[in-house]
């Protein structure tokens, strides 16, 4: 184990959030169906489980769209943030609603026969050459799969006990989704009544492909970027830039990682910029009850020495700073893990 | 700037801050509003593939002279029409061929109960599962015997060249809706594994959709060897034969298997 396991809990927030969601999810899919069941009656009635395969799996897909949208527009946007805060909780809803899909697809598509069905699933191929001929359940089967890994890893006990390999293991995420494109392209979309899924598809593409690309070109995360010269000390530049309470990221030889904050006006404190959590960027946390706070889910360490408040015990790395005149430097040699140094005081008037 | 104490600051444990809420009430009756019209607006978009149906609710028994060739068939005298015969395809339930049941009971006259399946001019019958084919006791009327053997009897209408998708005819005849195409190939591989009759859908020049039960040029069930063709779109040629009102095409074993 990396660190200790200190799970983020239950909280009336979460409940919220939790509500807003499973009842968009309900009105999404008791409206799917009621107007389907008006629609298309008696002869024409179209068969329930094909109706709920397709309920679920479109909300499944809608929902995944959010889900992949969120990351960016909180990095163009604070105010998302809280929509972050809770994505897990969105992720595994969303893997139980595609679930759903998956086994109602397999119940009625692949069961009732001589075959085992998630053999028919693997086997009922058809040929990858041939349009209309493709094996499209094997990749919805495949990102079912990575999605239940997610799902199932999502708790902070793993991401605990995982520690780097966590991250990895959740950008599966957009592999996860591509798979999901060629299951929904080279099947339902090779129908000569394809409906809206098209449109469907090109409106998430374009909004998940879009906010990542505009993200990435205009709101990359805003830091300092610095180069170490031969002496140990680096310049980072007038503490006026930091306002009261809050930080700046600073990358250091192209890495980044540390964050500096003023608080209580006049005081500054270098710490890593990686949460302990899951490595929420510290530098656009704010300083709460004289703690640093992390804009993620919110775990706190205390400005002097990294530690968080007792009874929680992760430790962040510190770093030694230095004002000369109302310049910061830096020592960018990180200190170990939760060790309290001297808190730089500011003297110079503003 | 970003990292501005102008811009409110959440923390999950903490009350939402004022500005916060102001940005997310609306914000969220916005998206419950659009889950609601998305939902509404995908189903409505959804294409029927009927007029089919499959009468679950209650069982029906008919009569007849029951054949297999090679799918079980019932041949039986129209009730509304005395002038007129019918041939019902007989399916199992689950996607297996009636061919257990019927086999034993060939060329008999027999009463047959199980659910409709009707589709056009199509009649199916899925199989009861409790007892579901016996020789009649008696038969009233021994003419309708002799009439439905002869209607039965196979007459070569010569040779024909096809294009069309392969289905399974149970599925596709109202089990299912939609019940043919790409979403639909794993069930119609299944299907025909199962020994459902397997069937060609052809489009015809006026736009109707007809269907040509698929068999081997000695007449024998080709189900099996066409299962990893389900959902394909193949052209045929083979031999056409009309036995009662239903028609069949056998195909060469140069073709598509
Ligand atoms: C075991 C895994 C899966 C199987 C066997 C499977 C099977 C199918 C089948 C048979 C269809 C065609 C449905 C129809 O229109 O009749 C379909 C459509 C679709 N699937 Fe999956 N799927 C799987 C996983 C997934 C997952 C994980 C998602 C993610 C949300 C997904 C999303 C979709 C979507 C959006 C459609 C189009 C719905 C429509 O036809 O309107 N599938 N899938
Ligand atoms: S609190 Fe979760 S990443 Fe910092």
């Amino acid at each position: 184990m990396s660190h200790t396991f200190v799970p983020v809990s239950w909280n009336p927030r979460k409940r919220v959030y939790d509500v807003c969601l499973w009842i968009c999810i309900a009105l999404y899919i008791v409206l799917y169906v009621s107007v389907t069941n008006m629609f298309f009656q008696q002869e024409d009635a179209i068969s329930t489980l094909i109706v709920l395969m397709r309920a679920f799996s479109t909300c499944g897909f809608i929902m995944l769209t959010f889900i992949l949208c969120i990351g960016p527009l909180a990095r163009i946007d604070q105010r998302f943030l809280p929509l972050l805060y809770n994505r897990r909780h969105f992720g595994v809803s969303f893997f139980l609603i595609a679930l759903i899909h998956g086994a109602l697809a397999i119940f009625w598509y692949h069961s009732f026969g001589d075959i085992n069905p998630i053999v028919s699933v693997v086997t009922s191929g058809g040929s990858y050459g041939g349009v209309g001929d493709f094996p499209f359940q094997l990749f919805g089967l495949l990102s079912l799969l990575m999605f239940f890994v997610m799902a199932a890893t999502s708790h902070d006990y793993w991401n605990a006990t995982l520690g780097p390999l966590w991250k990895s293991l959740h950008l599966l995420v957009y592999p996860g989704y591509a798979l999901l494109i060629i299951h929904i392209g080279m099947g339902a979309m090779q129908e000569s009544n394809t409906g809206i899924l098209p449109y469907m598809v090109f409106i998430s593409v374009t909004l998940v492909g879009g906010l990542h690309l505009y993200s990435a070109l205009f709101h990359s995360r805003q830091s300092l970027a610095v180069e170490q010269e031969a002496s140990s000390w680096v310049e980072v530049g007038n503490w006026q830039q930091i306002e009261n309470d809050r930080g700046i990221t600073v990358t250091v030889n192209g890495a980044e990682r540390v964050a500096i904050f003023r608080y209580d006006e006049c005081k500054l404190s270098a710490v890593s910029n990686v949460c302990r959590h899951q490595n929420g960027p510290l530098g656009e946390g704010k300083v709460i009850d004289g703690c640093i706070t992390c804009p993620w889910h919110g775990f706190q360490y205390r400005p002097e020495d990294g530690r968080s408040p007792p009874p929680f015990t992760e430790k962040i790395e510190t770093f030694k700073l230095k004002l000369e005149g109302n310049v910061i430097y830096l020592d960018p040699k990180p200190l170990p893990l939760g060790t309290p140094r001297e808190v730089t005081m500011i003297t110079t008037t503003h | 700037m970003k990292n501005s104490d102008k811009a409110p600051f959440f923390v999950g444990y903490l009350d939402m801050p004022k500005q916060l809420k102001r940005f997310y009430i609306p914000l969220v009756i916005l998206v419950g509003v659009l889950s609601a019209l998305g939902g509404m607006s995908i189903a409505k978009q959804q294409q029927s593939d009927g007029p089919a149906e499959w009468q679950t609710s209650s069982t029906v028994t008919y009569h007849g002279l029951l054949k297999m060739e090679p799918y079980p068939v019932l041949h039986r005298i129209n009730p509304d029409n005395a002038n007129e015969t019918e041939s019902i395809l007989l399916v199992n339930q689950g996607k297996f061929s009636a061919e257990h049941y019927a086999a034993p009971l060939e060329d008999q006259w027999v009463s047959v109960t199980g659910y409709p399946i009707i589709r056009g001019g199509w009649t199916m019958l899925e199989l009861a599962s409790d007892q579901p084919i016996h020789t009649a006791a008696k038969i009233e009327e021994p003419s309708e015997f002799s009439i439905l053997g002869q209607s039965s009897s196979s007459v070569s209408l010569g040779a024909v060249s096809f294009s069309g998708e392969i289905a399974d005819s149970k599925c596709f005849l109202g089990v299912m809706n939609p019940g043919k195409g790409t979403v639909h190939k794993a069930c119609a591989e299944v299907c025909l594994l199962g020994g459902i009759p397997a069937m060609l859908l052809v489009l015809g020049e006026d736009g109707l959709k007809y269907g040509y039960l698929l068999t081997h040029s000695d007449g024998s069930s080709v189900s099996k060897e066409l299962a990893n063709q389900a959902a394909k779109q193949v052209e045929v040629n083979g031999e056409l034969v009309k036995k009662g009102d239903l028609l069949y095409l056998q195909i060469g074993e140069s073709e598509v298997l």
